[in-house]
């Protein structure tokens, strides 16, 4: 496996996913594998080894994204329940391929839907609803809250301008009332605003979830001030795994300013308990922090 | 004695007109800073009057510059650019070949038709995003676009300001340029193409060997279309300004019938589309380049002076008269003076005063066919790849890929500028030697 493979993907899902949900990444990503699939050009022998390959570089990603990360688990597994079809011919192969990624695709969409359908359950006529990222709760409820009539608003969590344009942007072609704000004055809004809505890249075996950088500070100040917290995520990003085992990507810059030169450490994702979480909301409908090993699909 | 009095006097001019080139030359100050300072002091100093100066300012070449500058403009805030772009980046699929194929055939086409700065505006920040997204060096890809631009922009005549300023001050008109610069254009462009290929071939190996690269580029192509396709579309001013831009064309092709001269048509047009569109004139009138627009308007000033004291009529008799008479000894030089002199030294303020000096040349030595004309325009488009200095469209180049983090020395641009530049002139002196030959 290229290391420089690795670097660029890594790069991409850590750019994606500042306007993309970590769910809609997924699809997109097994879109791309299978475009990928189909545009490939190899020996018969040489495709397994080459969609091993492709799944590594996904699973290994810094940081670790899901749902994709456990579909390319199941997409392996149902490989190789098959022997990676090593006794058809390479047009099989791929055709054979392609079949499993379109029913992950189909899955995966599936539990979205269902997700938003349990999530509306939680938006009423009059909240004032805190965001600060494209997640979940952005990209799937609100767009479908307004379209049912629901009238609602949001204050927007200003952070980094390519991740809060984006929430802006969906806000503005769903017709949804918001106002933006920098992260740091939340404080002058607690007394009007009445739920926190998050996503998560990952839901950890350990009582954590790994989400968005910035997540952290929010959902603590939130919870200091009895503020009611959703973290709403699709089962398929409930993991086995440890929350240290999420290879969270640690940036380091050398920056310039005023004459002054400094290094600047950013990580790429947040590690938060879901002990600050009062409401898990999944596509199986609201479930309780104790209940999460139930529900991992791998 | 009126003769050597005036000789003695043209010092002066010829002193600030130095001083003004080295400090275009050197970036030293702003360019029409420079010039119109330069103008200044010539009239402060009574070498001229300002009603005088005035006479040299050839308005057809600013009205030609202005009208294409407003129309681009609003082509580029209807976002056609973008479309285009990100089409061709879907088109690649990441395929390197692709990448340095289609973008150069997009970069010469619209550097053809537009301005060379303003194609590599839109151009070379999608090709440091494609090939940087896909672990590549985006610098070889910066360097082929601009490269590509100033021999696309040969073209036409509104392609490059030296054609711009050739076609408005001597009559040749849209056609003639088409006629006479495509053919040896296009072969410049297959050749320069090919040797960028060559050099890197290593780089531009197919991906379609190797799953992981598929998958990144079409997560790529994602993030493209994303970013750039989130820049507003506006449709309706997009069809108006395209209208306007190929009826322009169209009015430029018709010259010899219509008798419109390309500025009127340019000028003319773009009222057209400023009235039709809506545009809030005051925001088109900030994208206009008035800095290049007054550099212009001052270099004109500087050369018309220098003219009048006689001292472009000494540079024709004494360096470029000097060759003797034989016309293909005539036209090389002036292809290759121009194309060196170009490399190092802006080709604008050159092509403006080489004019009156080619006119002094074709009295004595009448060559047919404009061929000597050609031979200066093709020597100042093609030489400004010479150095990084050579062409405005370089310097943007350059800064645009800095900007994304991407580091091109004055050496790298030269290692290959140089050979793209001997190629090109080559491939000009063939064709201008078998043009000579077939007109004699």
């Amino acid at each position: 496996m290229s290391t420089k493979d690795q670097v660029v993907l890594d790069s991409l899902f850590r750019d994606i996913v500042k306007f993309y949900s970590s769910s809609q990444l997924s699809v997109v990503t097994l879109q791309a594998i299978i475009e990928s699939i189909n545009d490939l050009e190899c020996d018969e022998d040489m495709f397994a080894p080459q969609l091993k390959e492709v799944c590594k570089i996904i699973t290994d990603s810094q940081p670790r994204m899901f749902p994709i990360d456990n579909l390319i688990i199941l997409f392996e597994k149902e490989l190789e329940k098959h022997d990676y079809f090593k006794d058809k011919d390479l047009p099989t192969k791929k055709s054979a391929s392609i079949e499993i990624i379109k029913d992950l695709i189909d899955r995966l969409e599936n539990d979205m839907n269902e997700l938003a359908n349990h999530g509306l359950e939680h938006i009423e006529d009059g909240d004032f609803i805190v965001l600060h990222a494209v997640e979940e709760p952005v990209e799937l409820l609100m767009p479908e809250a307004k379209r049912m009539g629901k009238e609602f608003e949001v204050l927007i969590l200003r952070q980094e301008a390519a991740k809060t344009d984006q929430v802006i942007n969906i806000m503005e072609k769903n017709g949804i009332k918001y106002t933006v704000i920098p992260e740091w004055d939340l404080i002058h809004f607690f007394d009007k605003v009445n739920k926190l809505f998050i996503g998560a890249y990952a839901l950890t075996s350990d009582g954590k979830f790994v989400s968005d950088s910035g997540t952290s500070n929010i959902v603590s100040e939130c919870h200091i001030h009895e503020l009611p917290i959703y973290l709403f995520s699709p089962v398929l990003e409930i993991t086995p795994t440890f929350s240290r085992n999420q290879n969270i990507y640690l940036k380091e810059e050398e920056k310039s300013s005023s004459g002054l030169d400094y290094t600047l450490i950013s990580h790429s994702s947040d590690i938060i308990s879901l002990d600050l979480v009062d409401h898990i909301i999944t596509d199986k409908g609201e479930i309780t922090q104790d209940r999460l090993s139930e529900f991992c699909t791998t | 004695m009126e003769h050597a009095a005036q000789h003695s006097s043209a010092l002066v001019p010829i002193i600030v007109f130095l001083i003004v080139y080295a400090a275009i030359t050197f970036e030293l100050v702003n360019k029409a800073a420079a010039a119109l300072a330069g103008v200044g002091v010539l009239v402060v100093l009574k070498m001229t009057t300002e009603h005088h100066a005035v006479e040299h300012i050839d308005f057809e070449t600013l009205m030609l510059l202005t009208g294409m500058m407003i129309i681009v403009s609003l082509i580029k805030e209807s976002g056609f650019f973008t479309i285009v772009s990100v089409r061709i980046a879907e088109i690649t699929k990441g395929s390197p070949v692709k990448i340095l194929v289609l973008f150069s055939i997009v970069t010469a086409v619209m550097s053809a038709f537009l301005d060379n700065v303003t194609t590599v505006l839109i151009i070379i920040p999608i090709i440091i995003e494609l090939t940087r997204g896909m672990g590549l060096d985006p610098k070889n890809y910066v360097l082929s676009q601009a490269l590509i631009s100033n021999i696309g922009g040969a073209a036409t005549l509104i392609g490059d300001p030296p054609n711009v300023i050739i076609g408005s001050k001597v009559g040749l008109t849209f056609n003639q340029f088409i006629v006479n610069m495509t053919l040896p254009v296009i072969p410049a462009f297959i050749l320069a193409l090919a040797y960028i290929w060559f050099i890197n071939r290593v780089e531009f190996k197919p991906i379609n060997t190797s799953m992981a690269k598929l998958v990144s580029v079409q997560l790529l192509l994602q993030k493209i279309r994303f970013e750039f396709a989130n820049i507003r579309i506006d449709r309706s001013l997009m069809i108006k300004s395209l209208a306007c831009l190929i009826f322009a064309i169209l009015l430029f092709i018709t010259q010899t019938m219509t008798g419109l001269a390309p500025g009127v048509v340019a000028l003319g047009m773009a009222m057209v589309l400023l009235i039709i569109s809506s545009a809030n004139v005051e925001h088109v009138l900030e994208e206009v380049e008035w800095s290049t627009l007054l550099f212009f308007t001052g270099l004109f000033i500087l050369v018309g002076v220098l003219e009048e004291y006689g001292v472009i009529e000494w540079i024709a008799h004494n360096v470029f008269m000097n060759v003797g008479n034989d016309p293909y000894v005539i036209v090389l030089m002036v292809l290759w003076v121009s194309g060196i002199i170009s490399g190092f030294l802006d080709n604008i303020p050159f092509t403006i005063t080489m004019i009156p000096i080619i006119h002094l040349m074709l009295e004595t030595n009448p060559i047919p066919n404009d061929i000597l004309w050609w031979s200066l325009a093709l020597g100042a488009c093609f030489g400004g790849n010479i150095t990084m200095i050579g062409a405005s469209a370089n310097i943007v180049s350059v800064g645009i890929a800095k900007k994304y983090g991407v580091e091109i020395s004055f050496i790298d641009f030269i290692k290959k500028g140089i050979i793209v530049t001997l190629i090109s002139l080559i491939v000009a002196s063939i064709y201008l030697v078998i043009f000579l030959r077939l007109s004699l």
